[in-house]
């Protein structure tokens, strides 16, 4: 539990730090958000050892299905982002089922298909989310009666979920279900023999982490008060995966060092050049080849050796 | 209406051979090697970038030759330097550092090409209309089909009747067993990633004048891609071919009848596909399952 009050305490005394550095509360809003995404998708890439490349699809979906709530009917805040929360874990319990069966590189090339899916449904169908434009204008509500409209109660606010997010991560890694996922990373086929069902188990982290994704998606459309298709687009599915390597795979602090370094990163970088891209993927080359253990892993390794 | 409806039929059939001719180079990739190559239409990219900037000076039909040639030393050096290190590795980190590499070039072909759009047409040879009867055909989708055809032809026979690429085939079904046989595998990879990347040069090459060339194109067909590699069955040439046709028509059909759905019905179809045959049409039992 040191973990989670050391999160505790950073996420309270994140804007103290930033702010007086440059940083402004809808950045670290971001990087909280983003947060919450990665520290979801690390339950299924880190613990469970399944790789998704198209979990934007359930980021994107619930923010845009909490967009249109918003905008066109009178639900409470909390009403419309449960709403946006359930329908992406329903895509994500029918997609998941029907590819769940495959394993590997094959079951990541499907979900890059099925989230491309959901892009170009995004694109197309203008009359409902005005396609390539977006939802604009989408009211930020008060949640249960407290106004969010200022930057800073807003970032408190993903603050809290932040932390929300990371104490149901850990009580999920420190379950038995969590050991029975622990498990199916190391050895599918003899978890399989003990009499695991491994199919649904992998079900469950499919979509518990899609659920993550979803509440992170709710999060940027309300920060940005916007929705695109963009937000749904295989680089964005691409860069949570990074996240989660750069921060450290199966570690529980790299999700969370992995998305705030990031999207601070980019965020940095995009402001100086236009080809931010050329430099996170770089960065991203760079990783892979050289520091696949992210840095959690490796700091947690000096860690262990300094104590020694 | 069955009048566009043949001339829609025969467009599709221009952009599946576009669409089998990357998927070949992703399924044997992904068969031999199980690596994802996110990088393919880059690589794709970068061949229609390289026939505009050697058109002016070699004019069109040469430029379809540099194009393979130049993309294809550079797949070789992807290959060599920078993926050959991480194969032992999981198949995630391949599949990362390509996704890295595609990001970067998009962006290098920004800085050096510029973000707009560059207008190509066919050489004069082929433009204009063949008039079949009293049917008028593009006549450069015409010869896309045809010089496509041609190029899955040779690649065919590369694969089924030459050692080499026996060899290579053999290897998508069980590279341990190849290995274990005293064949030079690594040597196969380097070989199989730079002919995958020339294939995409040019399928990039010979669709600048339909699909235009501007940074993102790669991106635009590299989805379409993997969906007839997963429809045509991972590994499988044959089903990139079918799928790759298959695809192409369906998508040129719904522009026509639904536009609205052009880019779901795909999806559609993987899924139909997915449900009623897991592995894909061709694709074998159990390979790449695991």
């Amino acid at each position: 539990m040191r973990s989670i009050l050391a999160l505790a305490v950073l996420l309270a005394a994140a804007p103290l730090l930033i702010v007086p550095l440059g940083g402004y509360h809808a950045l670290l809003s971001e990087m909280v958000i983003f947060a919450v995404f990665a520290i979801g998708f690390n339950l299924l890439l880190g613990y469970t050892g399944i790789l998704s490349f198209g979990h934007a699809a359930y980021f994107g979906l619930a923010g845009y299905t909490m967009g249109l709530l918003l905008i066109h009917s009178a639900l409470p805040l909390w009403a419309a982002m449960l709403a946006g929360v359930v329908v992406a874990g329903m895509a994500a319990v029918i997609i998941g089922l029907l590819i769940i069966r495959k394993a590997g590189i094959y079951f990541a090339m499907l979900t890059i298909a099925f989230g491309q899916m959901f892009f170009f449904v995004a694109m197309r169908w203008k009359s409902l989310t005005g396609g390539e434009d977006g939802l604009s204008d989408i009211p930020r509500k008060a949640f249960f009666g407290i106004d969010l409209s200022s930057p800073v109660r807003f970032y408190y606010f993903c603050a809290v979920v932040c932390l929300a997010a990371a104490v149901v991560a850990w009580r999920v890694i420190h379950s038995r279900f969590g050991d029975v996922l622990r498990a199916i990373r190391e050895n599918e086929a003899r978890s399989a023999a003990i009499g695991y069902d491994v199919r649904r188990y992998k079900l469950a982290a499919f979509v518990i982490s899609a659920l993550f994704a979803a509440v992170s998606g709710t999060l940027y459309v309300l920060l940005l008060r916007y929705a695109f298709p963009q937000t749904m687009d295989w680089i964005r599915s691409g860069n949570v995966v990074v996240m989660s390597l750069v921060g450290g795979l199966g570690t529980f602090s790299g999700p969370i060092v992995g998305a705030t370094l990031i999207t601070f990163l980019s965020n940095y970088i995009s402001f100086h050049t236009k080809y931010w891209q050329l430099v996170m993927g770089a960065v991203f080359v760079v990783f892979v080849m050289f520091f696949p253990r992210g840095i959690a892993g490796y700091v947690l390794e000096a860690w262990r050796r300094i104590r020694r | 209406m069955a009048f566009t409806i043949f001339q829609q039929v025969v467009n599709g059939v221009a952009l599946g051979m576009l669409l089998a001719l990357m998927a070949v180079g992703l399924t044997i990739v992904l068969g031999l090697m199980r690596v994802i190559n996110m990088a393919h239409g880059a690589l794709y990219t970068l061949g229609a970038y390289t026939v505009v900037t050697t058109f002016d000076r070699w004019g069109f039909f040469p430029s379809l030759l540099v194009a393979p040639i130049a993309v294809g030393v550079i797949g070789l050096v992807i290959e060599g330097v920078l993926i050959r290190p991480i194969y032992q590795r999981d198949p995630l980190h391949t599949l990362l550092l390509t996704f890295g590499l595609a990001l970067i070039a998009e962006d290098l072909v920004r800085i050096v090409w510029g973000d707009a759009p560059y207008p190509m047409s066919p050489p004069e040879l082929l433009s204009g209309i063949l008039l079949v009867g009293d049917m008028p055909f593009s006549k450069y989708r015409l010869f896309v089909i045809v010089v496509s055809a041609a190029l899955m032809l040779l690649t065919w026979m590369f694969l089924a009747r030459t050692q080499l690429g026996r060899t290579i085939l053999a290897g998508t079904f069980d590279r341990e067993m190849v290995r274990v046989l005293g064949i030079r595998i690594n040597l196969l990879f380097t070989l199989v990633f730079g002919l995958g990347a020339a294939l995409a040069a040019l399928a990039g090459a010979l669709a600048s004048p339909i699909r235009g060339v501007f940074p993102g194109m790669g991106s635009s067909i590299i989805m379409p891609s993997f969906v007839v590699v997963i429809i045509g069955g991972m590994g499988s040439f044959g089903g990139a071919l079918i799928g790759g046709l298959s695809v192409g028509v369906i998508i040129s059909l719904a522009v026509e009848l639904f536009p609205a759905a052009s880019d779901v019905v795909v999806f559609m179809l993987l899924a139909l596909v997915l449900l009623v045959r897991p592995r894909g049409l061709f694709g074998i039992e159990g390979l790449l399952s695991r």
